[in-house]
This record gives C-alpha cells, structure tokens and sequence, in this order.
C-alpha cells in the first residue's frame, strides 16, 4: 500500500501531523507512507524515520514567471515535479493542508482507485470535501470559531488512526536536566509577548537551574534585549543557535518550556515536555494548545495583558506540582481534553456543534437573542423549501431565483447579529457545499435536503405557541412599542419590534391576512418614518389583532 | 507593488483566461487541474504568505 500525506503548512503543523504518521505506519504496517511538504519547512520532518519526503518546488516553479512572465515554463516545471508523483499511483492520499493548492494536487495525484481524504476537487474543478471530518474543518475549525477539537485529533481522524502513545514520540531521549526552555517569540508579532514584561516574568521566577533562551535568528535581538536586564538567573542564549532537531533534543531534556503558540509548543507534544503557554485571541488553544500532562494555558484577549507575575507563579507551580495561583487551562494527560480553573467560558457555541456532529442534547437557550435567531434560521428555511417547490411552477424560477438569492443574504446577516448561532448556519453552508455536481433535479433535490436538516435544526428551539396567544403577544407588542416609536425613540424597543416581526412572521403562517401588515411595517422602517410606523402599529395592526385569533382560525 | 508580484499578477489574468476558455472548450481535464493549480500557487505568493496556517479558508 502507498500513501501520500499532504502537509504544506508550517512547522509547527508538521510537527503536530508527527503522530499521525507514525499511526499511519503503525496502522498499514509494510505499507509506503510518502509525505509532501514544503522545501522551507522540510526541516520539521527530520528525526521522524520510514518517510519519502516530495518538497513542492514552489520558488523553482515560479521562477519562470517572475524572470520572464513565462507561464509556459513555469506549467512545465510544474508537469515535471507531478508526474513522477503520479506514477507512484497512491492508493491513499490523505490532505492535512485544508488549502486550495493541497486540494489541485490532491485531485491530480489520485487516479481512479485512489481514496482521498481531505479537500480535492470535484469532476467540474470544484470544491469536493468527501470526508465528515474535513467538512468539520472547514464549517467550525479556525480562529473566532468554537471549535474545541485539537487539530492534531483532526488531522488523525481525517487519516482515520487511532492514536496510541507510542506515536507522540519521535526517538528516544535521555533524562530531564533541571532546565527550563523559554521562547520569547512567535510566528506573528500579535503572538509574542514583550521583551520589557519577558525581563518581569523571568525576574521573578523562582527557579534556580538553568533558563535556556530559544528562538529563531531573527529572535536574536529579542533574547539579547531580555538577558541585558534579567538579573541573579542563569541565563543561556541559543536564539538563532539551535536547528529544529536540537530544539527537540533541548526540549526532551528540559522540565518545561514556556512560550506563545509556535513551532516549540508542538515539539514539546513529542518530547513529553510541560508546558506553559501564553496564548491570546490570536490562536485557539483549544486547537494548538499543549498536550503534554502537566501543561498549563495562560489566557488573555492581548498577549501583553498577560501578567508578568502569573507566568512566574505557574511556571513554579507546574515545576513543583503545585495548584495554580491563576486563571489557567489545565491538560491533565495527552487524551483528556482542557480543564478550566477559575476561569468560565460562554460554551452554547460549542455545545451547538456537539449536538451537530455528535448526535449530544441541544443546549438551553440563554436569552430572547439566541431564541430569536433561530426562529429566524427557522423561516428563512422554510422560504427556501418552498420557493424550492415552485421551481418547476410554470413562470416561478425567475422569482424564486430572487427569493433565494435573499435567503442566502440572510444565512449571512442571522450569524452576523448573533455569532454564537454560527455553528449551525456553517454546518448548513458546507452540508450545500458538499452536494456533488449532478443535473438540476438531483441538485434541486440535494439542496432542498440540506434545507430541510436546517429547518429541522431550527425547529428544536421553536415555540410551539397557538395562533391564538401568538395574536395576543404580538398585539402586546404593538402597544408596547408603538408609543416610543411615535417619540422617535426606536432604539429603546428595537428588540419588541425584532419579536413582533417575529411573531407576525408565525401568524403568517396560518393566515394571508399577515403578510400586507409585514409589508407595511418592512416599508415605513425602510423609509425611517416612525410616524407612519406607530401609526399602523396603533391604530390599523393593534385593533386587527384584537379580533385576529378568530379570524385567523377561520 | 513589487516587480515580481505585478509579474505574478499579469500571469495570473492570463492564466485565469486560459483556463476559463479551456474549461469551456474541453471541460475540466488534465490542462486545466494543472492551470488551477498554478493559479493557486501564484495566489499564495500574491497573498503574501508562502503558506497559511491549517485554518485557512479556502476559495
């Protein structure tokens, strides 16, 4: 068996995808297990044995075109790097990228009896997601989303391997010195901390082994910057001075490494390593965060709001084994998921995706907002079945095409005034983005199926009031707001009005009645005239709806 | 703008015309996977990243 594992992200990817090889070959004993990468982030696969290494020539493919604007040469370079590949003839290529270049070379690679997993390219050069995991990465995997799933998990389960203990190791290593590794850098200069708060942190640290700087050679300056001012420590700069593998064989002689979510974090996963790590709204720790027992995950919404003095009091704490003195995550073991201490998160974004992809209980809803989103998520699936339904309608499609084109406005505008119903409205879009290319019936068919698992979603949080009461409440409604509207003050009962739309929107319903008074309303808010607004509100829809519960049931 | 990224740019127009007149002519083959890639390979460099991270959204 061959298999071809595509990582052309960075080190500290690669560094994570370790595991997987290694289960890969564990799992497929006998079998080829070929890795492509990048030539500038090769390096992160030395030490780790039985791979062939294909580097994308990305600088040689284009040269070319950058010293002659010869796209000629350059599609031949290209030819020439691919078709050696394609002659292995994978039988497995796994796609760990997520990238539209991994998923063009995934498509090329793989001939007829190829399986891929993770993103390749449909028959028509679209987008084709054919694995459940990797639609999880694309709809809830990124930063600002709620995923709380560990990439390194993701990438195994996209490769489909259990992962066993003996995978997190690259080699053997000798006994832990009483070191510690601190790397004062990061990828990103949003991720690194400041050298004025670094000299803090380390001055007050109560350590008395050796405090071993690392990074790479543009962190130099940096190291050099902290060792000026840090005082009464024993201090080591190899910032600049150390490749990859000598930064593994560091960390798998060091106590603890504390740093910023890079490269180092992720070796120290291989090395068995605790670590500290300062982590900000820049990364998701969830995703990258350590998983070595004994880790710990300073948080703070800007890297440089990070105490100086919490740093220096749990890097002590996990080196003498001691309760945390601060708001940390905690990682019990490589397998148990992060422990909160004295910390809370808002979790109804992440328990939603639970409920999706695991089948787990739909979370209460906190508020009106939550109950309202949804109740919108509710119609506008509801609208789209049926504009759906009128597409054969003789003289229809022109109309429904339009209904539709505002539905998909609306799938955009619902999560954007309330970000933490995302999770569903992302899990709706890759479930439509998955439909595989087919004639107009069985794409009609696909989408009005993706519609009905979103209506069904929605309909979990649904009300289920009666025509009756809903006349009732909406009729409240009206009075309530009709008065401040009429005072020019909106803003004060824009939520009742949200509510109101709502309601008249489930009256709709069950009567045709309803849809003219919407149409009104929609209008006069449009035009801002708050007077035509109140107007209707008070003395057209207030009094309609007195008699309304009778009328509607009729 | 530099002068490779204008280079990069213009190749990039041309390439994007080749391969929507290819895909129209012949469908989606062997040329136009290899022109898709090369654009893709391009649009990385114009990004100004050689790589993303593992969360990059994808076009």
């Amino acid at each position: 068996m061959r298999i071809l594992v595509l990582q052309l992200a960075r080190f500290g990817d690669i560094y994570q995808t370790w595991p997987v090889l290694n289960a890969l070959k564990r799992q497929h004993a006998g079998c080829e297990v070929h890795v492509m990468t990048r030539a500038r982030f090769q390096e992160a696969l030395v030490g780790l044995g039985g791979l062939r290494v294909h580097t994308l020539p990305t600088a040689a493919i284009l040269r070319p075109i950058i010293e002659h604007s010869d796209e000629t040469s350059a599609g031949i370079q290209l030819q020439e790097f691919l078709s050696p590949l394609q002659a292995l003839r994978f039988d497995l290529i796994v796609n760990l990228s997520f990238s539209p270049v991994s998923s063009f070379i995934a498509d090329i690679l793989a001939h007829e009896e190829t399986r891929v997993q993770g993103y390749t390219r449909s028959s028509d050069g679209y987008l084709k997601i054919p694995d459940d995991t990797s639609a999880y990465f694309y709809a809830q995997v990124g930063i600002g989303k709620a995923n709380r799933y560990h990439l390194t998990d993701i990438f195994a389960a996209v490769a489909e391997v259990e992962l066993a203990d003996a995978d997190w190791c690259g080699r053997g290593f000798g006994p832990r010195q009483n070191q510690v590794i601190v790397h004062l850098g990061a990828s990103t200069a949003d991720k690194v901390y400041p050298a004025e708060l670094w000299v803090r942190a380390l001055n007050e640290f109560e350590f008395e082994g050796e405090i071993i700087l690392v990074g790479s050679a543009n962190e130099r300056a940096l190291a050099e910057a902290v060792m000026g001012q840090v005082t009464g420590k024993k201090l080591v700069n190899r910032a600049g001075g150390t490749t990859l593998p000598e930064l593994m064989d560091l960390l798998a002689n060091s106590r603890l490494l504390i740093g910023a979510d890079s490269a180092p974090v992720h070796i120290a996963a291989l090395t068995g390593t605790p670590v500290l790590n300062l982590s900000s709204a820049t990364v998701n720790f969830w995703e990258t965060g350590p998983v070595t027992a004994a880790s710990r995950v300073l948080f703070s919404e800007k890297i440089e709001r990070l105490p100086p003095a919490a740093i220096a009091q749990e890097a002590f704490a996990i080196l003498h084994g001691l309760e945390p003195k601060n708001p940390v995550v905690m990682r019990d073991s490589r397998t148990s998921a992060y422990r909160l201490h004295n910390w809370s998160l808002d979790s109804f974004s992440w328990a939603l995706i639970e409920s999706l992809y695991t089948g787990s209980p739909y979370p209460e809803l906190e508020n009106g907002d939550d109950r309202l989103a949804f109740q919108r998520l509710f119609e506008v699936a509801e609208l789209a079945i049926g504009q759906l339904a009128r597409w054969d309608a003789p003289g229809a499609r022109e109309t429904a095409a339009k209904i539709l084109e505002q539905v998909d406005l609306m799938l955009v505008e619902i999560p954007r005034m309330n970000p933490r119903i995302q999770p569903v409205v992302q899990w709706f879009q890759v479930q439509r983005l998955r439909i595989p290319p087919g004639n107009v019936e069985e794409t009609l068919s696909a989408t009005r199926k993706a519609f009905e698992d979103l209506l069904w979603v929605s309909a979990v949080y649904r009300s289920f009031s009666s025509p009756e009461a809903d006349s009732q409440k909406a009729m409240e409604l009206c009075r309530r707001a009709a008065g401040e509207i009429r005072e020019w003050n909106f803003a004060a009962v824009s939520e009742d009005f949200q509510a109101l739309i709502s309601t008249l929107h489930e009256l709709s319903r069950h009567s045709t009645k309803v849809g003219p008074h919407l149409a009104r309303l929609n209008s006069a808010l449009e035009r801002k005239d708050y007077v035509e607004l109140a107007d209707h509100l008070d003395y057209v829809l207030a009094p309609a709806l007195e008699t309304f519960g009778a009328d509607l049931i009729s | 703008m530099t002068d490779s990224e204008a280079k990069l740019k213009a190749a990039l127009e041309r390439l994007e015309t080749s391969t929507g007149k290819i895909i129209s002519t012949r469908g989606y083959g062997k040329d136009a996977k290899n022109l898709k890639l090369l654009e893709e390979m391009i649009r990385e460099q114009l990004g100004h990243a050689n790589t993303r991270s593992s969360a990059r959204t994808i076009r």
